[in-house]
């Protein structure tokens, strides 16, 4: 199988599933029990949101668990904002289904959500962005790496021109698909939250986080025991989490390395494609996330070259999985600005720690082959 | 409360001699909803009648579904002489008013025997009277009762509240067998709901494109054959692959023929598998105008590429009342599911909605159309839905 659809998901490193068996098979007592094995569980808790942290720059009491980037994502969005009524709120309209949905529910409300200019790479537009800042905006929603193109934002400079308007400003970075591939440092930035999941890093499915900065209050939209310092109540899922942390203690070990091995193999591959395949375009941000690679072929289905590839177990996607069932969603895809017979042909590979130079010369000679077939078929006589 | 279950039958009573062969596939339906349950059913001066306790509501349910069967009444089976009616008619209305407020009543009661000898009007009075003594606090509303208790007196008495409509029809198998042309869509699952209501047995076939099409399209497909089986039973469904029809005809035919020459290839493949099977017809899910494919001239033109009956009975059928019906027999949801069929993969930009049978023929005489069929035949898949 090669499998080249890891911004959806990734297979589970080898040493995190063990860890998880492991923690289940030994950890299974809940951190909040007075007693003794309780306690024990709770020292590996703070263990792993130690390590979590870390990766980021952040300390540990910066740390929550949740159940994914979608729970993270709600909590942040949510829980930032005071008054839903007279307050304004920028987010970027490419951004993924699960801060759109949230942004829709805040507009229900009567919250005032104000989409900032993108350009067609998906670069948000820092002039439109200044102009819509003001003293009611209460939150920023961005994201980080996006998870159709992989454009990569400038974190840093986005921050600081929003804190630099209205230092009361909310700042909220979705970085699903950073997260320990491209290097964050929140001690650097002045981001406020940050959300974060453990599947997309080849961890478990089912736990991921929100850093919060320390001295701000995030209110929780889950309510009960008041675990999580009351951010998220519920009895933490320890094997998750500490499945979780292995995974990041692994990337914290070859992040750079694989951040390199992984461009020369994106690089490698649009050169292939580029040379063996008419009428290709390669959508790419000039700052990107090496981890993704979207491409646009002329008079080719993305949904068909997909089936087609399927049935020689190579897996890419169309556009993002999580929204590509609707095609209603107005995605970062469709406004690349190509004309349709372009856009229709946008698939999306996006790489992870199993995929190697081997496959990559396979999926060049698959998709060349069929990109051929395929134009036969439709351009017919 | 509730110890058997009445149920009546729709137009197939009017049936003159073959009334017989409707009765016996009308049983066939009634001994799969009862199998494995320890019940039997029984007749009693032509209601059909199944005695049980524990299976009431499961068996009531399913009851519900079966073609042929306009009402399905649970009821309290009784014995006829005068005093048991009396203190059962009591029974019930003390079993009725724990849960319910009722402060009027009245007494319905019908003789399927007529040699009982008490005329219905007299045995209203009587257990009217009865009631009002009993209990005191009611009375008697003709027009408007909080309830009306129902007697039903043929060898034994069988006393009922409430009743729930059937599905109606005529019993699954009596009219034949026909082979749908299903697709993911809205249509062609009412199609063959209107068609099993009038008797006919389905199997189905479906067209597909993969991997021009997704795999999770037949599996729609296989999901509202799922929901039709609660209705028909057994369903054999046909996968057929046709994209290298699609291939061909593409290549060698006009653009704005292809999906036109693609139905003609549709139905051949349908009557081939149909006449294989004894089947007596094809079912569409067509509607007149609906799309380029189902303009008059279209159909016909389709129409002459078999010789085997076309049945399309949403042909009159406004798009609003095929969704009404879907809303009703629980395909909807399922239907409007975003998978792709072949047809709309393969839909040239301005189909011809007037073709021409001879220019039709004639593009087909570039394609080995025999050779396509048998191919097609050869690679398909089948699957039982139960």
């Amino acid at each position: 199988m090669i499998y080249l659809d890891n911004a959806a998901t990734t297979k589970i490193n080898e040493k995190s599933l063990e860890k998880f068996v492991f923690s289940n098979k030994n950890h299974y007592g809940n951190p909040s029990s007075l007693h003794s094995y309780g306690y024990i569980c709770e020292k590996a808790l703070k263990k792993s949101r130690k390590i979590i942290g870390k990766i980021i720059k952040a300390s540990s009491d910066e740390v929550f668990f949740t159940s994914g980037g979608t729970e993270s994502n709600n909590i942040a969005i949510f829980g930032s904002i005071k008054e839903y009524e007279g307050s304004e709120v920028i987010y970027s309209d490419i951004d993924h289904p699960s801060i759109i949905g949230p942004v829709i529910e805040l507009r229900k409300k009567g919250v005032v959500t104000i989409p900032v200019n993108t350009d067609n790479s998906g670069y948000i537009d820092i002039d439109d962005l200044e102009g819509k800042l003001n003293s009611k905006t209460a939150l920023c929603i961005f994201t980080h790496v996006n998870s159709e193109l992989g454009t990569l934002q400038d974190m840093k400079k986005i921050c600081n021109i929003i804190k630099n308007n209205n230092s009361n400003t909310r700042i909220h970075f979705d970085c699903v698909q950073s997260f320990g591939k491209v290097s964050i440092d929140v001690s650097q930035c002045k981001v406020d939250t940050l959300s974060f999941s453990g599947h997309k890093i080849h961890g478990p499915k089912g736990i991921g986080g929100i850093y919060a900065r320390k001295g701000i209050k995030v209110n929780p939209i889950v309510f009960g025991g008041g675990q999580e310092k009351g951010l998220r109540a519920g009895t933490e899922p320890l094997p998750l989490i500490e499945s979780f942390a292995e995974a990041v203690l692994l990337r914290v070990e070859i992040m750079d390395y694989e951040y390199e091995r992984i461009l020369n193999l994106r690089n490698k591959l649009i050169m292939g494609l580029k040379n063996s395949i008419e009428d290709i375009r390669i959508n790419s941000a000039e700052k990107y996330s090496p981890y993704i690679l979207n491409i646009s072929i002329k008079d080719i289905k993305g949904e068909v070259l997909l089936h087609y590839l399927e049935r020689d177990e190579i897996f890419i996607s169309t556009g993002s999985a999580c929204s590509s069932k609707d095609g209603s969603v107005d995605n970062v895809v469709s406004r690349l600005g190509s004309e349709k017979s372009y856009s229709d042909g946008t698939i999306r590979m996006s790489f992870g720690m199993y995929n190697d130079e081997t496959e990559n010369n396979i999926v060049l000679e698959k998709v060349t082959g069929y990109v051929n077939e395929i134009r036969e078929i439709t351009r017919g006589r | 409360m509730y110890n058997s279950i009445s149920i009546s039958l729709g137009e197939m009573v009017l049936k003159g001699k073959n009334r017989g062969q409707f009765e016996k596939k009308l049983n066939n339906q009634i001994n799969k909803v009862i199998k494995g349950k320890d019940l039997n059913y029984y007749r009693d001066r032509g209601k059909v009648f199944i005695d049980t306790i524990d299976e009431l509501e499961g068996v009531i349910k399913d009851l519900k579904n079966v073609f042929g069967i306009v009402y399905v009444t649970p009821c309290y089976k009784t014995g006829r002489d005068l005093e048991t009616i009396k203190e059962s008619v009591i029974k019930v209305m003390e079993w009725k008013r724990e849960n319910e407020k009722i402060k009027t009543f009245k007494i319905v009661s019908k003789r399927a025997d007529k040699s009982y000898p008490f005329m219905s009007m007299d045995l209203n009075k009587e257990l009217g009277g009865t009631v009002l003594k009993h209990f005191g606090d009611l009375n008697v509303d003709v027009h408007n009762p909080d309830i009306t208790i129902n007697l039903d007196l043929r060898s034994e008495c069988y006393i009922f509240t409430e009743k729930f409509k059937g599905t109606g029809g005529l019993p699954l198998g009596s009219n034949g067998e026909g082979l749908v042309l299903l697709s993911g869509g809205i249509d062609s699952p009412v199609a063959s709901y209107m068609m099993a209501r009038r008797g006919v047995k389905l199997s189905c076939v479906t067209f597909h494109a993969y991997p021009f099409t997704s795999e999770r399209a037949n599996d729609k497909v296989r999901t509202l054959t799922e929901r039709l089986s609660v209705f028909c039973g057994k369903i054999e469904l046909f996968y057929v692959n046709i994209l290298d029809i699609y291939k061909e005809i593409k290549e060698k035919c006009p653009d704005d023929q292809i999906t036109i020459i693609a139905r003609r290839f549709m139905m051949k493949i349908g009557e081939k598998i149909a006449e294989n099977r004894d089947l007596d017809f094809l079912i569409t899910g067509e509607s007149l105008g609906q799309v380029a494919s189902q303009t008059a001239k279209s159909m016909s033109v389709i129409d002459s590429s078999v010789e085997l009956p076309i049945l399309r009975p949403l042909v009159g059928m406004d798009k609003t009342e095929i969704i009404e019906i879907a809303r009703n027999i629980g395909t909807y949801e399922d239907s409007i599911q975003p998978y792709e069929d072949c047809c709309s993969v393969f839909s040239p930009k301005h189909p011809q909605t007037k073709p021409k049978k001879n220019k039709i023929l004639e593009s087909e005489s570039h394609l080995d159309v025999d050779a396509l069929i048998n191919d097609a035949i050869e690679k398909m898949t089948r699957e039982v839905i139960s």
